[in-house]
């Protein structure tokens, strides 16, 4: 009975000794942080996530993607991230947050993926414009600093890599205008805007 | 070789992958910041300091692009390599057979048909790490006299755990096998941990499994749960290398049903499918009555019955 109950608590001792040594591993460190925040705001089923350049369309992308990260690793910004907690079932799967960095459009992720899930595309100007779309682009122009008359920004503008088409600023004052169609969703405007004026909404599962 | 550089050897290669899954990310990491934005733009020091070395000893070859990622999906030389769980669970999830994807896998096939669980007991970072917590484990019951528990369960269930995970991949169009497959988790958390702030949700359960194979069940996952065992055990059921007792030579110690890793019985023939073919059995064996032999094992039970009565 005796040698019992001291196995006993030198086992409740040692696994939480092991539990407290663990949390503080994690505490005080930045885990989650602005990505969290982001994903507790939209939850997953409601916005979705915005995919690197050449996913097939959403539902496809979760029967195809086997979550091994290679276009993650192969992202020369570091735009890819892993999704996590809070995404459910999307676990382990790519995804971007254009507001901590936008796409750089190189198209090295879709050139790695061993499953199809990224289509390849080739690192062309106009073969990007017309296959790529991350997600559509939203302006807010109540927000944003052009419109409401605050200040002449126009940051967005020379961030699009397609400025001109996607992204036109009207003299004399520089007030943005957003075309749908033109836009591949890179994010590039999204990571520069001051305001949060403009946002990249994924398709999410519910498009097809 | 002998007995004994086979578990060395096996050990270095054990190593040696473990050691890629945490350097290719870190090799990857420094290719990307050299290209983009230069080494100066790193902010945290740990990184800093690795990239410094690097620096040092490659320094300025950006183009090392011949490996990616872990074990779970690997590039060598060109050509992709997919563990057959990723595969089979493409195509339960796709409901589709992707030719290339299929072909990815033949290397890991071939290998399993041969040799068995190979994959288990020479590559996977997870046994890796399970052995060296079932060292922790036994140096704590021996050395700290703790009596830890050894709780038993079915073999049969890492199978269920297998067509589980497949069924629901085919009704919901979802791969889930990859979010619990602990390979593909380490290399995903290691990956996150190098070029992000952390690791997630998988790096909670790779660090669970650890305290419950410590305290609770020896190798729990590795004989019961694993789905990714109970494919190669499948795969290699009709495998052609096999471990065999040579029963003239054996006197029946039973010490090879003491150290192998997985619970099994080699001396009596009881290795089935199971066997990840590592040879700690082979390397113990006092009598070197055991060996590796092609073809199916044929032991005469009854004489190994009559030595076990000698002492």
């Amino acid at each position: 009975m005796e040698i019992k109950r001291r196995d006993f608590l030198k086992k409740t001792g040692s696994l939480a000794l092991g539990a407290a040594g663990i949390s503080l591993l994690f505490l005080g460190k930045d885990v989650y942080g602005e990505e969290l925040k982001i994903r507790l705001l939209n939850s997953y089923y409601e916005s979705g996530l915005l995919r690197p350049p050449g996913a097939v369309e959403e539902n496809q992308f979760l029967s195809k993607c086997i979550r091994c990260l290679r276009c993650a690793e192969v992202c020369p910004v570091g735009a890819i991230k892993c999704a996590d907690t809070g995404s459910l079932l999307a676990l382990g799967t790519p995804f971007i947050v254009p507001k901590e960095r936008g796409c750089t459009l190189c198209m090295n992720c879709t050139r790695v993926c061993p499953t199809g899930a990224l289509e390849k595309i080739e690192d062309d100007q106009d073969v990007v414009r017309k296959k790529v779309k991350l997600g559509e682009i939203v302006l807010d122009e109540s927000i944003c600093s052009a419109h409401t008359g605050k200040r002449k920004c126009a940051a967005c503008f020379y961030a699009c890599p397609f400025s001109g088409k996607a992204i036109e600023i009207m003299p004399p004052d520089l007030k943005p205008k957003v075309n749908v169609n033109s836009c591949v969703g890179c994010g590039l405007c999204e990571e520069v805007c001051t305001q949060g004026a403009i946002r990249i909404k994924p398709h999410g599962l519910n498009k097809a | 070789m002998s007995r004994k550089t086979l578990q060395t050897f096996r050990k270095l290669v054990q190593s040696l992958v473990f050691f890629s899954i945490i350097l290719i990310p870190l090799l990857s990491s420094y290719r990307i910041n050299l290209s983009s934005e230069g080494l100066v733009s790193v902010g945290r020091p740990e990184l800093k300091a690795v990239f410094w070395c690097f620096d040092r000893v490659i320094g300025g070859l950006t183009d090392v692009n011949l490996i990616g990622s872990s074990v779970w999906s690997v590039n060598i030389l060109g050509f992709n390599i997919m563990d057959p769980l990723a595969v089979a669970s493409h195509i339960f999830a796709t409901r589709h057979i992707y030719p290339l994807v299929l072909l990815s896998s033949i290397i890991p096939l071939i290998f399993t048909l041969i040799f068995g669980r190979i994959f288990c007991g020479w590559i996977c970072p997870f046994n890796f790490i399970m052995e060296m917590n079932a060292k922790l484990r036994s140096f704590l019951q021996k050395k700290n006299g703790m009596g830890l528990e050894d709780v038993i369960f079915s073999r049969k269930h890492k199978y269920f755990v297998l067509g589980l995970g497949l069924l629901l991949s085919v009704i919901f169009g979802i791969q889930l096998l990859p979010v619990i497959y602990p390979p593909a988790v380490i290399g995903r958390e290691i990956a996150s941990l190098v070029s992000y702030r952390g690791a997630g949700i998988g790096a909670c359960l790779i660090i669970l499994l650890i305290v419950f194979e410590l305290f609770f069940s020896r190798r729990w996952w590795c004989k019961y749960i694993c789905p990714g065992g109970a494919l190669y055990s499948l795969l290699g059921s009709g495998r052609i290398l096999q471990i065999q007792n040579d029963v003239d030579k054996c006197n029946g110690c039973l010490k090879c049903k003491k150290v192998c890793p997985l619970g099994l019985n080699p001396a009596e023939g009881e290795v089935g499918m199971e066997c990840t073919n590592c040879g700690v059995c082979y390397s113990n064996c006092p009598k070197k009555a055991l060996k590796f032999k092609f073809g199916k094992p044929g032991i005469n039970l009854s004489l190994l019955k009559r030595k076990k009565g000698k002492p």
